[in-house]
């Protein structure tokens, strides 16, 4: 039976590849709905670039949008990274799916109250919209199963020298989210730098005829051309959060205790875990560690393939 | 002929595992160690220094002269760490009492004097907190310039052990560890992290016990407690002992590899206040300041620990 999800992001380059692994197989994800974030791009942006990867390939999931800027502080984007759109690259189509009229507050709560079984919540940009929740409805916890999301990094930083642009966009939400009580899989630098993808890889899914391969193709001729500082490839960092949620057997992790720092000099957004268990506080989150990148690449194809050749315009 | 042996002031705070550095710099026919101070840190200074004396009798070279430092970090009230070093700061050894005493002088103008005296020459080796330093670089803007480089055990890449984010040194005095971290000389630091990969466990300690020098059974003795602490309390497969590993690089560097890196110091965190946030990808482009090191050859410093300790 396919397990619920909520997927909160930010699109994003690698939020749509995301997107494209996580509505590949609904008998096994049933994603409930995508809300929108503001952080690798504005709100309004990032609201419109969700639609369009669902309008590209031919998927309807409730696409609600959430907080325009984070809860405390004010918002930091990467334009540098995504481009003016958000979604530099690939050309969409002009008429796109109908949003949600809710919020995605009211929209996350609504799901969350008439859920089943527990829902997991799939976090692939800043926190706030999961912060939010979880601070104004912690009664909800009891309907999530955990929270996957890709942010943070045990070792070292890609927005500052020891945080990672998710986190350090909202790292009040990121503290609310991590202090909620529930587990938090955080995919951090420390696996996503290792689920890289190089030319090659690329003309693979280039090979592959279908919308979602040509999409993510599209997408990474124009993600490639950010080179990070000290990193190896092409980083695939929002689809390792699903990745692990379909086959967790290509990850390593360590379970540990994390906090985040929202009060400093350098290290606003950093990510405190006790890897060396000193503290003797509980280890309830998992820092995922590793990846078979091989397998990761592997499954990112697998998912390609379920699309179809062509999706007609609406 | 020429004196090739590497000259070294020694900053220190005995300590369990500075005892063992302390030994081990003693005991190199490589190292001419011109100089120890104490600082408060591990404990207070009267018995940090008291220590020191101590050692310099059991390692019979009362030739070195050993001075008292600070009392009290730069800004802070002192905290100390008996839980892991005993009351005392050396565990379950016990010395003979000191039959000399600390030479008169602030250690901040004697680590000044000497590096006048040998510009470019000295290695700085500080294996407790760095007030000592801190002053003498806040007195003498010069004196950076004037050391062939400083060795420092402290900071972590990842994590701490004072709290989730500080090593015990740093997190001790932060303000004289920016001091030093921003003062441009040239700077190697050895983390928790390395000193945790470079470990040594039960068999190790007893083979260095079987060498039967009054040196060696004393290291033992220490590295007994060592281990106590760190496979109990601690949780560790084995111990890492933080200044023996930095003392180790000083009389033989190559058995470690280094990257140089930009570390900061974080003064403010609420959560990461003491913190050596170290740029591990070279995100900031700041320039670097820090050599760490990446990889280190437990054998051989398991080896040099036994060429050191046999009489």
């Amino acid at each position: 039976m396919a397990r619920p999800v909520i997927i909160d992001c930010d699109p994003g380059h690698d939020d749509a590849i995301a997107l494209i692994l996580a509505l590949a197989r609904p008998e096994v994800l049933e994603v409930l709905a995508v809300t929108t974030v503001a952080g690798n791009q504005t709100l309004d942006k990032t609201f419109v670039n969700a639609r369009r990867v669902l309008t590209a390939l031919g998927k309807c999931a409730p696409v609600a949008q959430g907080a325009a800027g984070p809860l405390l502080r004010p918002l930091m984007t990467a334009p540098n990274v995504h481009g003016e759109t958000g979604l530099d690259g690939p050309v969409f189509p002009e008429k796109l799916i109908e949003p949600s009229p809710r919020r995605a507050f009211d929209l996350q709560v609504e799901l969350l109250e008439r859920a089943r079984e527990k829902v997991t919540l799939i976090a692939l940009g800043p926190l706030t919209n999961l912060g939010r929740l979880l601070l104004a409805r912690p009664d909800l916890t009891e309907k999530i199963d955990h929270i996957t999301i890709m942010g943070g990094a045990v070792l070292g930083g890609n927005w500052s020298a020891a945080a990672e642009f998710n986190i350090m966009v909202d790292p009040e939400a990121a503290n609310a989210v991590f202090g909620s009580g529930l587990q938090v899989v955080m995919c951090g630098l420390d696996v996503t730098h290792q689920a890289y993808i190089e030319e090659r890889d690329i003309a693979r899914f280039r090979a592959i005829p279908t919308v979602a391969a040509q999409l993510a193709a599209d997408l990474l001729d124009f993600f490639k051309l950010y080179h990070q500082a000290g990193v190896v490839g092409v980083p695939l960092h929002d689809p390792c959060a699903v990745a692990y949620e379909l086959a967790p057997a290509l990850f390593t992790w360590v379970d540990t205790h994390i906090e985040v720092e929202t009060h400093s000099e350098f290290c606003d957004g950093t990510i405190i875990t006790d890897l060396r268990g000193f503290s003797g506080l509980p280890r309830r989150h998992r820092a995922v560690m590793g990846v078979d990148r091989q397998g990761f690449i592997d499954l990112l194809c697998d998912a390609f393939e379920t699309y179809p050749k062509e999706v007609p315009a609406l | 002929m020429s004196d090739k042996r590497k000259k070294v002031i020694l900053d220190t705070d005995p300590g369990v595992d500075d005892a063992i550095a302390m030994l081990m710099l003693m005991g190199s026919p490589d190292i001419d160690l011109l100089a120890i101070a104490a600082v408060g840190g591990n404990v207070g200074l009267a018995s940090t220094l008291h220590n020191a004396l101590c050692l310099t009798e059991l390692a019979g070279r009362t030739d070195i002269p050993v001075y008292a430092g600070a009392e009290q970090p730069l800004l802070q009230r002192l905290e100390t760490a008996e839980d892991i070093h005993g009351r005392r700061g050396l565990g379950p050894l016990e010395l003979p009492a000191p039959t000399k005493r600390a030479e008169p002088g602030e250690v901040g103008e004697l680590f000044y004097r000497l590096a006048r005296q040998h510009p470019g020459e000295i290695t700085l080796v500080a294996i407790g907190p760095l007030t000592n330093l801190g002053r003498a670089f806040l007195a003498h803007p010069d004196l950076p310039a004037l050391l062939r480089e400083v060795v420092i055990m402290g900071g972590a890449v990842v994590g701490g052990n004072a709290t989730l984010q500080a090593e015990f040194n740093i997190y001790v005095d932060p303000e004289a560890a920016r001091v030093v971290f921003d003062s441009g000389v040239k700077l190697t630091m050895f983390p928790l992290d390395i000193c945790h990969r470079t470990m040594l466990g039960l068999p190790d300690i007893e083979g260095l016990a079987r060498i039967g020098s009054h040196r060696a059974a004393a290291v033992a003795e220490l590295l007994r407690h060592a281990y106590g602490v760190s496979t109990g309390r601690l949780g560790l497969q084995g111990t890492p002992v933080y200044d023996a590993v930095t003392a180790a690089f000083v009389i033989r560097p190559e058995l470690f590899a280094l990257r140089d890196f930009n570390v900061e110091i974080e003064l403010r965190g609420a959560r990461t206040r003491g913190r050596t946030v170290v740029d591990h990808y070279g995100f900031t482009r700041k320039p670097t300041n820090c050599a760490i090191p990446v990889e280190s050859d437990t054998q051989g410093y398991l080896a040099l620990l036994h060429e050191l300790l046999r009489d």
